[in-house]
Formats: structure tokens, sequence, C-alpha cells
């Protein structure tokens, strides 16, 4: 029996119209829609694109909160094998969609999630690693390739095959590693890369080196004593008992705790499980690293206008670079929402 | 932001503004070794360099003195 794929499509590609139809609630079809066609050509006899859902740009993007699980809830009707989203090309709500879409179904079914977008699609970064996404052009004239990838790729995840590393496979690199066995030493490999370089030929780093940002550097603070300072730390201290479960490595989460009323960190209180260094000496005394008996003292002289009531806290330990790209832009956020104007960062 | 680490090469490198060397990784803004009256005053000598270093102007990463 061939296996069921589901398709999900934007308004435009859905054939429901363009821009002003972007608000289009998520509808279901039987069978292949517009590029589902290509789709289930690529797909030949193995599988069928049973049911295709159809979903505005807009609505998806302004009320992902119940559209969301509405175009869950179709797919799951459709009780697909595999759900393919787009492609979306260089469109940015679309890819956005798509992503989400994956995810969620990720998450709600557990079947593989195949789409396409082009690199630099916004639904690129910070892509579920459970979702495949095929490179596709900027434009629906690469089509047919982001299809075909789309399908290939497809039929891999339902038979069960592993897929080959991300830039022969032609897909998004999920950030998985795979070991394998090569043919040459590392120190073989590595002299090799050195002779390569030396004689200005092309060689490929087995290491991708994470691209890290340029900061622009905030203004000065004028006047500490009119100044609201926040205290942020990646030290590891949480509460006794860490009650909110922050990991000691790769930790998912930050937490924030009300320091009102507090004139120091007690270690009767705080505790700190950061996994990367021995932490006997904060726990001791978390004001090693969250020096809240100093900055309230300043306070009460007024030399700090006010520290603001919460401590925001994580584990900094063997964070990846994008996990901790996206949670620092959403605490930065919070400071910045909470009207803080300056921070003290303390990193271990 | 004032950035303290007891490794401020690795802030460096990725670009934070304003960075201020710790005293340890274990301990960063202390000294166990310290009676605690020393220790405190260690803690406010370089919190106080924190602190400054938000009222200055910096156009690229900067490592500032710790003391």
């Amino acid at each position: 029996m061939a296996y069921r794929v589901a398709h999900y499509l934007n308004q435009f590609f859905g054939g429901i119209g363009g821009e002003e139809h972007a608000g289009a609630a998520p509808i279901l079809r039987e069978g292949p829609v517009g590029p589902g066609a290509v789709l289930q050509q690529c797909l030949g006899p193995a599988a069928a694109v049973v049911g295709t859902v159809v979903c505005g740009d807009n609505r998806m993007a302004e009320r992902a909160e119940d559209t969301l699980p509405e175009v869950v809830e179709m797919i799951r009707g459709l009780r697909p094998d595999l759900v393919v989203a787009g492609p979306a090309f260089a469109a940015g709500r679309y890819g956005l969609a798509c992503a989400m879409v994956g995810a969620s179904v990720r998450r709600a079914l557990g079947v593989p999630v195949v789409t396409a977008l082009s690199a630099d699609n916004p639904g690129a970064a910070g892509l579920d690693p459970g979702v495949i996404a095929v490179i596709a052009g900027d434009t629906a004239v690469t089509a047919r390739p982001a299809i075909e990838g789309m399908a290939r790729l497809g039929l891999k995840l339902l038979r069960g095959e592993p897929l080959g590393p991300a830039d022969v496979e032609g897909y998004i690199p999920t950030g998985r590693r795979v070991n394998e066995f090569g043919e040459a030493s590392g120190a073989e490999r590595m002299v090799e890369m050195l002779l390569r370089r030396l004689r200005r030929e092309r060689f490929t780093s087995e290491v991708v080196v994470p691209r890290f940002d340029d900061v622009t550097p905030a203004p000065p603070v004028r006047d500490l004593a009119e100044t609201v300072l926040g205290i942020v730390t990646t030290s590891g201290v949480v509460r006794q008992g860490n009650p909110e479960g922050v990991e000691s490595w790769r930790a998912t989460k930050w937490v924030r705790y009300s320091l009102a009323g507090l004139d120091r960190m007690s270690a009767e209180e705080y505790t700190c499980v950061h996994g990367g260094y021995d932490n006997r000496h904060v726990r001791a005394d978390p004001n090693r690293t969250v020096p809240l008996d100093v900055l309230r003292e300043w306070e009460k002289r007024g030399r700090i206008g006010r520290l603001h009531e919460v401590l925001w806290s994580t584990v900094g330990n063997v964070m990846p670079v994008e996990w901790a790209r996206q949670r620092g832009r959403e605490v930065a956020q919070e400071l910045r929402d909470a009207g803080i104007q300056a921070v003290i960062l303390t990193a271990t | 932001m004032a950035y303290c680490s007891a490794i401020p090469s690795i802030p460096i490198s990725m670009g934070v503004p304003r960075v201020l060397p710790g005293i340890a990784v274990t301990h960063l803004l202390g000294n166990p070794a310290l009676p605690p009256a020393d220790e405190r005053e260690l803690r406010e000598r370089l919190t106080a360099r924190a602190l400054a270093m938000l009222t200055e102007q910096v156009a690229k990463p900067t490592l500032f003195p710790s003391a």
C-alpha cells in the first residue's frame, strides 16, 4: 500500500488567491493541489498525496495560536505517514508558516516532515531540527528541483533510510552530527587541509565555526544614580532544590527570580547547578556570581538609581550558539520591556 | 551591559563590547581564600569597575582592567 502524504500550502499556491486572500482560514482539499501535482509525480506510485491543507499566510502569522492547532488537526485527519510543506522559496511569512506547521506536526504526530526554503528564508532560522528543509531557490521558477528534493528526501524518511550529510543531500543543516569512519586519520586530514591552504586551494573545514555577531556597543550610561540596573547570570545560580529543573549543561531555559526584599544572595535559599565548573564556592556564597550584597547597599546609598527586582539566570555550559542567540534575544527584550537601562551579566 | 567573565577572551572574541575579567571561574566576584571582610572589599572593587565600564564610551569589544 502506498504511503499517505499530507501537503501544506499557502493561499497563493493553494489556488485561493493572492495577498487579498492572505487572511484565509485553513481549508482541507482532497488529493493534490497546485504544486502538489508535481509532488505526486515525483513521489511516483510509492506514496500518494491524500490531501492538502491550504491556509492564508497572514492568518497563520497573526493568529498562529488558534490557526496552527486547526491545521494540525486537519493534517492528523489525513492519517499521513509524511507531511510536506511548501516549497516556500524566499517568501518570509510562508516560510515561517511551513516551519511552524512542521514543528507542530513533529510534536503532535511524530511523522517526518519535509519542506523547502531558500537558505535565507526567515523560516530557516531556528528551524526545528526534526524538520528537513530542502534548500530551494528564491522564487517559484525553481519549483521543480525543490519539489524533486522534497520527494526524494521524503521517500528516504518514509523508508527509514538514513539521510546523508546536509551539503550532499541539499538540505539546511540540522546541527545533527553522525560519527563515521574516514579513510585517513585526523592527523593526515589536518596536514592535507594545511597543505591545501598553503597552496591556496579550496578546502572544507570539518568543523563549522559558528558565526558570531557584530554587536553595536550601547551608548554609555550618563548617570548611574538615575539608572535602573538589571542582573543577569549564566553562572547557574538557582533556587534551592532547583524547582524549575534548570539543566546543568545545554540548559533549555532561563529562570526569573524576584530579589525584592533581599539584601544578599543567601546560601540557604540559593544554590548553583552549573555542571561546567567546580561550583562549591558559589553554592557556599552565591554573591560570588550575583553581587546582590554590594549592589543592594549601593542602591540604598543612591549610587545606583534602582536595582530591578528580577534576577535572570541560566546555566551557560555547552550551550549551542544558536540557542544562546535566540534566548539571549528573548531575555534582552524582557529587560527592555522591564525598563532596565543597564545590565551586569556574570558569566563564569 | 557590563560582562564579567573569568575567561574574557571568549566574550571578546564573540564581540561583547564591555568585558571585565573576573577573579576565577569558580569564584568570579570573590575569593574564598580571603577573610570575609577582604572578600567583600574585593567584590566591591570589581562591581565598581563593572559599573564604571557602563559609563564609558566604547567602539569595539573592549577589555577593561579589573583593578
